[in-house]
């Protein structure tokens, strides 16, 4: 059966205004381009006219699939809460992610009536020659990728908050986000149609899959975001985006160490660790910061048998639960990255090094993130506090990093305004590991700090797995009288 | 047999507030149940719990026998809620609406397009059925909102406010559906401030204040002004518990902070409302 939610976003958005006149005014625009370009030949070779062409009419459709249609996606989300729907939607039938998923298809549907309308721009471009049939279907897929990613994080952001005057805010962030989105799909359209990929080789399509992956997986993330968001706060909100970010990871790093293995490049291993860190800290942030107690209907439905119990904590809802989620991201990164340094060393040796770099580096995100938590734990049940913790945390990070680089340019510390400064996580494990052991002390000490931290969060950890054994044990003994029950009551 | 909807001691805490403090009382099937109390005495919170909109700190709720913390969605398949504040899909028909609801409680084809028929008939609404939400009169919209609500036939249905901001024709209407839904046999909560329509409707009520039930009775508010008389002549209630007069605002002075002060009549005041009671957003 249809989605419910589908139907009813494709009839109010086709009827509603924002479409009905974007829509013929995106066009409308991309023809009057179009016709620019065809006029104004002097720029342009011949022989590159039917690519300057789709290309231009593609910067048009980016700017409808990945700019509008996300608008359109946040706007729908946004007027749940407005006009206080919300609560009848949930007393239906339909899950949060029903609910969720109906609107990015809606979104997909709208992207795809822009798609159809420019179908006719795109082909005219095909047929005045210079550009072949692989790169367009290529380019148009991960239009449609983006569009489809874009809008799930539009969703997301929009679910953030019931407070108009917030998503007011996240409007603004998602304004720039896909701002810059276009601007960088623009740049990489821009260079690809310089030297198309014949797609002949299977670098080639490791680079499309991973291409394609990195820009659709953001997009899945912001889809359980946002399912997680719409359920109720009693409910376990918490599972599916852990579980759905783990089976991510763990894919990432599959694809990275496949990656690597058919094509060895010296510095893989360490961009992806820096990258795969930095992304799992932003995740896991929001998992450390929950509220740290499992509420009475999660504690219903926890596991049965504590050893079960015990292997599903850490995607139990809970702070203390989040922090055990979190070291053991970190332990898979540096797992896959160990396996590519040491197991399949490039140039034939092993790259010690670059295991270092990203072991100083993930130090450094475990002392980020588990020291603030450390204080902040106690404060996890007002969801004022986890907001205020959500948003400490990282500007607390970026800050620690960029203002000892002001303090070096007052006091006249220059390297110090290099960035290059024991605060700043990159150039210290650049230093520890690949460019020699030039910081290896500060290595030490960032990963001194950072044991300290794991053993200091150890109680926290302890107490989160405890509730969880004991919820397993209540359910285990209501299971064992729900017979006795029965039989009393016969 | 079991009862169509049973709240057991249910409390509820907000930051330092507790909303509703072991609140007990039951439904049968087929009966109306007048739920009163001043604003902010806990009436929507308890409302929302049982429609597991708000999940309860202590105690449970059963609806059908099922209970809000542990089997949530068979609960709302049993309960049918229509919250004092809901909206509409403003750019959409009635029919439209309807359609989407019956689709999202999961009926399929031609017994959905049979049901929606069903409810806009219930509800007189057939005739206006290609007419836009926005258009519609409160009255209409609140008689939409009634035929979502009965749109899975549930067994329990609980009603906050329904009849705010109505004019006395729409009210009537409304107070005939709520009667001919308990002939059916459904088990019915409502609330209201409106008293005297309370009291032409319900079978029992139930008071609360400050989160705590104050009082509960089985029977019409006549039968309850009767009983706390006699209670008060043997003594068995306090002095103040007696109504002056056999109507259910009088029962419900008594029974709140009204009472106690009664010589306070600017207390008393506070607590009471006029039948043609201010209009409350919704829609």
């Amino acid at each position: 059966m249809l989605n419910p939610i589908l139907v009813k976003e494709l009839r109010s958005a086709l009827r509603g205004r924002y479409f009905r006149i974007l829509f013929p005014f995106t066009l409308l625009s991309a023809t009057v381009i179009a016709v620019l370009v065809l006029v104004d030949r002097s720029g342009f070779r011949s022989d590159t006219l039917g690519r300057d062409l789709f290309q231009a009419m593609y910067a048009c459709l980016l700017f409808a699939v990945t700019g509008l249609v996300p608008f359109s996606a946040f706007l729908s989300m946004g007027n749940e809460w407005d006009e206080h729907t919300y609560d009848l939607l949930v007393l239906s039938r339909l899950r949060p992610l029903q609910i969720a998923l109906g609107k990015l298809l809606s979104a997909g549907i709208e992207g795809l009536l822009y798609f159809s309308a420019f179908t006719p721009l795109l082909v005219f471009a095909f047929l005045l020659r210079g550009i072949d049939i692989t790169s367009i279907v290529l380019l148009l897929v991960g239009a449609w990728v983006a569009s489809a990613s874009t809008s799930a994080v539009a969703l997301a952001l929009s679910s953030l908050s019931r407070l108009r005057i917030v998503r007011v805010v996240l409007m603004a962030l998602l304004a720039a986000i896909l701002f810059g989105a276009n601007i960088g799909a623009n740049a990489f359209v821009d260079d690809y149609l310089r030297s198309p990929s014949p797609m002949d080789t299977v670098e080639d399509w490791q680079t499309l899959i991973l291409t394609l992956s990195l820009m659709g997986l953001p997009g899945l993330l912001a889809l359980a975001v946002a399912s997680s968001r719409l359920a109720h706060a009693e409910e376990n909100a918490s599972t599916a985006p852990r579980v759905l970010m783990t089976g991510l990871l763990v894919f990432l790093l599959g694809m990275a160490v496949w990656a690597h293995a058919g094509s060895p490049s010296r510095h893989g291993p360490f961009v992806m660790g820096l990258l795969l860190l930095m992304g799992v800290a932003l995740c896991d942030l929001f998992f450390v910061t929950e509220r740290e107690s499992l509420s009475r209907r999660v504690r219903l439905l926890v596991p049965q048998g504590r050893v079960r119990a015990l292997l599903a904590a850490p995607f139990l809802p809970g702070g203390g639960r989040g922090v055990l989620l979190f070291f053991l991201h970190v332990v898979l990164i540096l797992a896959a990255v160990a396996i590519q340094c040491v197991g399949w060393g490039t140039g034939g040796g092993r790259t010690t090094g670059e295991f270092t770099s990203v072991g100083v580096f993930a130090a450094y995100v475990v002392v980020y993130l588990g020291l603030p938590m450390l204080v902040g734990s106690r404060w996890t049940d007002d969801p004022r506090m986890r907001l205020l913790l959500r948003v400490l945390i990282p500007v607390g990070t970026l800050l620690s990093v960029f203002v000892p680089a002001l303090v070096g340019f007052l006091v006249d510390l220059p390297q110090w305004t290099r960035m290059e400064h024991p605060l700043d996580p990159v150039w210290v494990a650049v230093e520890c590991g690949i460019d020699g052991y030039d910081a290896r002390a500060l290595g030490v000490a960032a990963v001194v700090v950072a044991g300290l931290v794991v053993l200091l969060s150890v109680p926290r950890v302890v107490r989160g797995l405890g509730e969880v054994r004991t919820a397993a044990g209540e359910r285990d003994q209501r299971q064992r009288a729900l017979p006795a029950e029965a039989s009393r009551a016969a | 047999m079991t009862l169509a909807l049973e709240i057991r001691s249910i409390t509820k805490t907000f930051g330092a507030l507790k909303a509703v403090n072991e609140v007990s009382f039951q439904v049968k099937r087929g009966e109306i149940l007048g739920f009163i109390g001043p604003n902010g005495a806990g009436k929507t919170t308890t409302m929302r719990i049982c429609a597991t909109l708000e999940y309860p700190d202590h105690g449970d709720v059963f609806v059908d026998g099922h209970s809000v913390l542990t089997y949530p969605r068979e609960v709302r398949a049993r309960l049918g809620f229509m919250p004092d504040s809901y909206g509409a899909y403003a750019n959409t028909t009635i029919w439209e609406y309807l359609d989407f609801y019956a689709r999202a409680y999961g009926l399929k084809g031609a017994s959905r397009s049979k049901r929606v028929g069903e409810v806009m008939d219930f509800t007189q609404l057939g005739d206006l059925q290609e007419k836009e939400i926005a258009t519609l009169s409160k009255g209409m919209k609140q008689r939409l909102c009634l035929a979502k609500t009965l749109l899975h036939d549930p067994s329990v249905m609980i009603l906050d406010e329904p009849a705010a901001g109505l004019d006395p024709r729409a009210r009537v209407e409304l107070r005939e559906l709520v009667r001919a839904l308990a002939g059916m046999g459904k088990a019915i909560l409502v609330s209201s401030h409106i008293l005297t329509e309370l009291a032409e409707m319900c079978d029992g009520v139930a008071v609360i204040e400050r989160g705590t039930l104050k009082f509960e009775h089985q029977g019409t508010p006549e039968d309850l002004s009767k009983l706390l008389a006699a209670l008060v002549a043997q003594g068995l209630a306090p002095v103040e518990f007696a109504p002056r007069e056999a109507n259910l605002e009088e029962v419900f002075l008594s029974l709140t902070e009204g009472g106690s002060s009664r010589g306070a009549a600017a207390t008393a005041g506070a607590f009471r409302v006029a039948p043609r009671a201010r209009p409350s957003p919704t829609c």
